[in-house]
């Protein structure tokens, strides 16, 4: 079985805040087709790290890859790069002068040019793959919270990218808004998407994750499959974190 | 009679003291607004049915109708190019280069900070007579001055609405469209923008009214509108009295159009207002209506 080729690279990542250390000599890799959970006490820079992985973020010292080409390299095409990372924000984002099938079609018809009919088919789709088919012409502020994340992964979906982040996209939702987008990524993970998922829901990372990264003030504190870190993490600072959970 | 006693005894049990009690608020605001009605229609009436002249009131009616469409002229033209030249202050105003901020803030800061007549003498006085005298080649100077002055003057107010309207489009907006790959000036002008125009369309519609009422001030660099027509009357009859009639009227036939397109721009750019919600909301403010 041939190993498979790592998509994201984060090579010794550094990044202040003025004074702040918030990342610190950051390293680990995203297979392709694999689901990485970053998940960590508020403020140890997972987010921050996300962020980084599509340069919403600078990074100061070190270098994050995406399939082999340097992200964090000044001279590349950001605008470029980005059309292949899609991003899901915690607070959706979605642009409420625009319908739902609008905001999933903005991209690929302002960015990437692709012909409206087809955009507008292709938009249709994703609609209907993340459960709000009908749902088309309503602006944002006429959907729940939930319905409007989906709408937001759809929209991210629609540029076609190699890999998704998550920025915790659960933690503004009510709790009974949470399972309607949790099962929408599980359903991604499954079709074989790249994702990288910052997330306080254990129960996802257990079940979806492929491989955990915790981070603690920074640094990551281990890489662990995600089986083998709910049942036994590899370091004390992973066991004290579970521990806190219960 | 026990009926009657538990009656009066509910709302002052329940209220504490006069002003707590809704119904007489209400009635207490309707009584001072119907004298405040009575007085204001009967001064006035008394007043224009004494002091106006019908006939004169009649022959003046032409000149001001004159005076109207070249204050509707001035202002169409003005309003166009001063919101227009408003968003470009904005944008300059918060742009990353400080070069660019800089000069679009001592902009702002002028044009807010010295009096819109100085600014309209500036430009009908002063830029005439670098030509030195006789030489200046504009004939009819006064009416291109105005259409500068009004421009430039709230072009800078225009300009600080839409510096507002941008920044109260949350962060995370520029963010999600940068993450679709859109550069920044397509963030801009695609998600940015079309939010920052709403936001600020009110304050620009307020704007764009004063803009007409500051087209009175042209009469004093020589631009034959509605002031200058009164003044001619007046100093002719001694009359005030029934040329401001028709002052009043036809500022106002200027300015109530105006807060009406004002009031349809806003409402078109309210999105996610189906028609089906707006009904719905309507419907609840309506009296006897919403009963579900």
């Amino acid at each position: 079985m041939s190993k498979p080729k790592p998509l994201v690279e984060f090579v010794d990542v550094n990044k202040w805040f003025g004074q702040n250390h918030v990342l610190k000599d950051v390293s680990f890799s995203v297979d392709e087709r694999e689901v990485v959970v970053i998940i960590g006490p508020s403020g140890s820079g997972k987010s921050t790290l996300l962020r980084c992985t599509n340069r919403l973020e600078e990074v100061q010292k070190g270098e994050i890859h995406l399939d082999g080409i340097p992200i964090t390299d000044e001279d590349v095409n950001i605008n470029h790069l980005r059309q292949r990372i899609g991003m899901v924000f915690q607070s959706f984002n979605l642009f409420p002068h625009l319908t739902a099938l609008e905001n999933v079609a903005a991209g690929p018809t302002k960015v990437k040019g692709v012909d409206e009919t087809e955009a507008y088919e292709h938009a249709q789709e994703l609609l209907n793959r993340v459960g709000l088919g009908d749902q088309g012409d309503s602006h944002p502020n006429e959907l729940s919270g939930g319905q409007q994340q989906r709408v937001a992964i759809a929209r991210a979906l629609a540029m076609e990218p190699q890999v998704m982040l998550f920025d915790e996209v659960t933690s503004a939702l009510d709790p009974e808004l949470v399972g309607e987008v949790l099962d929408v990524m599980g359903d991604l993970a499954n079709e074989g998407m790249t994702m990288l998922v910052v997330t306080h829901e254990m129960g996802f990372a257990q079940e979806v994750g492929d491989r955990i990264v915790l981070m603690s003030e920074g640094e990551v504190a281990e890489v662990t499959e995600a089986d083998q870190f709910f049942e036994q993490p590899r370091t004390e600072r992973g066991e004290r974190f579970l521990s806190r959970l219960l | 009679m026990s009926d009657a006693l538990s009656e009066r005894e509910e709302p002052t049990g329940a209220s504490s003291g006069l002003l707590a009690n809704d119904d007489l608020v209400r009635r207490i605001g309707e009584v001072v607004a119907g004298l405040f009605l009575a007085v204001v229609l009967g001064v006035l009436g008394w007043t224009v049915f004494s002091e106006v002249d019908p006939d004169l009131l009649q022959t003046i009616f032409p000149r001001f109708v004159t005076a109207y469409l070249l204050v509707i002229r001035i202002v169409i033209v003005s309003s166009i190019l001063s919101v227009s030249a408003g968003i470009i202050v904005g944008l300059a105003r918060i742009s990353s280069s400080p070069l660019t901020s800089n000069v679009a803030r001592g902009y702002i800061e002028f044009f807010r900070g010295t009096p819109l007549l100085f600014q309209l003498f500036l430009i009908y006085f002063g830029i005439p007579s670098l030509w030195g005298t006789g030489q200046f080649p504009i004939s009819d100077w006064e009416i291109p001055a105005a259409v500068i002055g009004l421009t430039l003057n709230h072009a800078a107010y225009v300009g600080e609405a839409m510096r507002g309207g941008i920044n109260a489009v949350p962060d995370g907006q520029m963010e999600a469209a940068r993450s679709i790959g859109m550069s920044r000036v397509q963030a801009m002008r695609e998600v940015i923008l079309p939010q920052a125009w709403r936001n600020a369309l009110a304050a620009i519609g307020n704007d764009q009214i004063i803009l007409v009422k500051d087209t009175s001030l042209l009469t004093l660099i020589s631009v034959p509108e509605i002031m200058q027509v009164f003044r001619s009357v007046n100093s002719a009859t001694f009359d005030p009295w029934t040329p401001l009639v028709w002052v009043c009227l036809f500022y106002l036939a200027v300015t109530l159009p105006m807060s009406k397109l004002v009031g349809v721009l806003e409402a078109r750019a309210d999105w996610g207002s189906d028609r089906k919600s707006l009904a719905k909301r309507l419907g609840s403010r309506m009296p006897g209506g919403g009963t579900s």
